[in-house]
């Protein structure tokens, strides 16, 4: 089968070898013109259609923009069905929707909610690569991060915190990072505050934006693909930005390059 | 050069050689920067080429794994890399939170390195104190010097006040068994004032900055850029070097800056003490500046200097209290070639009676010059010009004759 443009961007699903170079941490970053949603979806199922070394991987879920229900139907038309899944124990869903660090009955400070969230997440990858489940690469996703910097009452800090413990499980315990954020709440004074750090801590990085020249029919909006430290053909490590249009349809995506579409 | 410095280490009683690696997003190769040196200074170290007896290398954004690869890597000896690198763990645990998880019964065996953990990132105190331990530890209790490598201090900044972390490398570099010292720092994540603060800690400061992006049609490839070094001399002096760099699969490459370009440099830049480039501010203020010819058509009629002489100031022009007068500016010299005959005409004519008087005396003129000199081209054309004012004014045949007669003359 044919690979999409995305795919191609983003590189090969299995590799030979998992090295200290393997794009391990995946950044989507979009707006309210142009919602990276679709990237979430295209990302959970190809962690969890994937027949790598050794036969297939598991996603943990972070919810706190919509409930179970929502993505099931979404992965439903991609050909993924969730709930097969999440009895097989390949996908584990945490629905976050009422995260609120402090929570209300004063339990648990910003730091002790978000500790109490990354414990769940390292148990379950705990759990699920001890008992056999997931025999492939675990991913672990969250969508998305600004409703986790809400929740966290705007501590940035903290949610960068969050955020390396997370990524320490990418090269300790063999996983994968994907992480949604929004490019369009922060004002040029906030935005090192959570965009730049995250920028640097990801592999790659993905970009929905809006056609510079205004809404279209044919074209919903634009990807920018940005892989760091890969190798190229001619053995150099580089920079790659790739830059592609897209169509949303009803079951799928349409990826093609400017101007290719006849 | 800067692999030289590090080498050699720091003199009794001075403070140990530091430098700043600083990168941005836009040229996020720093990493790369800094394991290249690392490397380079690893490889001295186990050799007994530098000062230096051993290395402590303080990991806030890599795990210890990546680095014990990367010296694998570059062949070097990890079996024996114990006795002279030590590698303190701050990222696996930075805040003590998978301790406190423990605690709870989550438990994961993360130790897969000799790392030491560290797990009080936002404590300098500590941190320094686990530095020195752990340098002494490897390198010895004597005057034995060791060196200190950190590979992101933008993690500490997060972690810890810009007081506090300057306070930690600046009691490091001065410390007396300190050899040398190096650290990554992303410097759009903080204010100007933290960069600068580190610049002024560091001898040596080298900035990445973006180079020539490939493009294959559909996207584009960064492969490389400029690395430009800023050493501080003991007694003050500056010395600015640019290398150009690119990135291969290895690694990072650096290049001199090519023989060609520097052949191009010579033969254009003479060789002075002061700055003969400008900065973009300055291009851009230059770009802006109003030069004498461009700042007149305003709304103004355009004067261009056609080369004849101007009046000079509290000299009125006597055509203007006489309409149709001529005025012989200078004066013939005879058996002289190539003069030129300028006559000032004020075309102002008010009634008739002006234009043919004006005409008349002007044809005298004229016949008086024809006469007295060779006709020049210059003169040539003033007849012409006459020859179309005769047109346009076909009134006094006797004065279109003598027109007529002078530019058969002319011509």
């Amino acid at each position: 089968m044919k690979q999409s443009l995305l795919d191609e961007a983003l590189g090969p699903e299995e590799e030979e070898e998992i090295s200290s170079t393997t794009s391990r941490v995946f950044l989507i970053e979009d707006c309210v013109e142009a919602s990276g949603d679709f990237v979430l979806h295209h990302l959970m199922k190809r962690a969890l259609s994937s027949t790598d070394r050794t036969g297939g991987g598991g996603v943990l879920f972070v919810a706190l923009a919509h409930p179970f229900s929502h993505y099931d139907r979404i992965l439903r038309k991609l050909g993924c069905n969730l709930i097969m899944l999440r009895d097989n124990n390949r996908f584990v869903f945490f629905n976050m929707l009422k995260l609120d660090c402090p929570d209300g009955d004063g339990t648990h400070t910003i730091e002790g909610g978000v500790v109490e969230l990354y414990g769940r997440i390292q148990k379950a990858v705990e759990i699920s690569t001890s008992n056999g489940c997931n025999k492939g690469c675990i991913t672990i996703m969250i969508d998305d991060i600004s409703l986790l910097e809400i929740a966290a009452h705007g501590s940035a800090n903290h949610i960068l915190n969050f955020v390396h413990y997370c990524r320490t499980l990418t090269t300790e315990m063999d996983c994968s990072l994907v992480m949604l954020n929004h490019d369009d709440i922060y004002s040029s004074m906030e935005s090192s505050g959570l965009i730049l750090p995250l920028e640097y801590l990801a592999d790659v990085i993905i970009k929905a934006e809006p056609l510079a020249t205004g809404l279209a029919t044919d074209v919903h909006g634009q990807l920018t693909v940005v892989k760091k430290g890969t190798g190229n053909e001619h053995g150099h490590m580089s920079y790659w930005t790739r830059n592609f249009h897209f169509k949303v349809k009803e079951n799928n995506v349409e990826y093609f390059y400017p101007g290719s579409r006849t | 050069m800067i692999c030289r410095l590090l080498r050699d280490g720091a003199l009794d009683g001075e403070y140990a050689p530091a430098l700043t690696i600083s990168d941005s997003i836009h040229n996020p190769f720093g990493s790369y920067a800094f394991n290249d040196l690392l490397s380079h200074l690893c490889s001295n170290i186990s050799s007994s080429k530098s000062q230096a007896r051993a290395l402590v290398l303080i990991a806030f954004d890599r795990s210890p794994l990546f680095y014990i690869d990367l010296l694998k890597s570059n062949g070097l000896d990890v079996a024996a890399s114990d006795k002279w690198i030590r590698i303190l763990d701050c990222y696996s645990d930075p805040l003590g939170w998978k301790d406190k998880l423990l605690g709870r019964g989550i438990h994961v065996n993360f130790s897969k390195t000799g790392a030491t953990p560290f797990k009080d990132a936002g404590n300098m105190e500590k941190l320094f104190t686990s530095i020195v331990d752990i340098g002494r530890g490897v390198a010895g209790p004597s005057k034995v010097r060791f060196s200190v490598a950190i590979d992101s201090v933008s993690a500490m900044l997060r972690h810890a006040t810009l007081g506090s972390v300057s306070g930690l490398l600046s009691k490091l570099r001065s410390h007396d068994q300190v050899s040398c010292m190096f650290w990554l720092v992303h410097s759009d994540l903080h204010e100007c004032k933290a960069s600068a603060a580190l610049e002024y800690m560091s001898s040596m400061v080298a900035t990445l900055e973006p180079g020539t992006h490939s493009s294959d049609g559909h996207g584009q490839n960064s492969q490389g850029g400029k690395f430009n070094v800023r050493f501080k001399r003991r007694n003050g002096r500056v010395k600015v070097t640019s290398e150009e760099f690119h990135m291969e699969k290895s690694g990072i490459k650096f290049l001199s800056v090519s023989s060609e370009k520097l052949m191009v440099n010579q033969n254009l830049i003479p060789k002075v003490q002061f700055n003969l480039h400008l900065s973009e501010k300055e291009r851009v203020d230059k770009a802006k500046v109003v030069l004498p010819f461009e700042h007149q058509g305003n709304g103004e009629t355009i004067q261009i200097y056609d080369g004849r002489q101007s009046l000079s100031e509290g000299q009125t022009d006597p055509h203007s209290k006489r309409p149709g007068s001529t005025n012989k500016l200078t004066t013939e010299t005879p058996g002289s070639k190539g003069e030129i005959h300028y006559i000032h005409i004020d075309l102002i004519w008010k009634c008739w009676d002006n234009i043919i008087a004006f005409t008349t005396e002007l044809a005298v003129e004229l016949e008086k010059l024809l006469q007295a000199l060779r006709v020049t081209y210059h003169m040539e054309l003033t007849t012409a010009n006459f020859c179309i004012l005769r047109d346009h004014l076909f009134t006094a045949s006797d004065i279109t004759s003598s027109l007529d007669t002078a530019a058969i003359e002319a011509s």
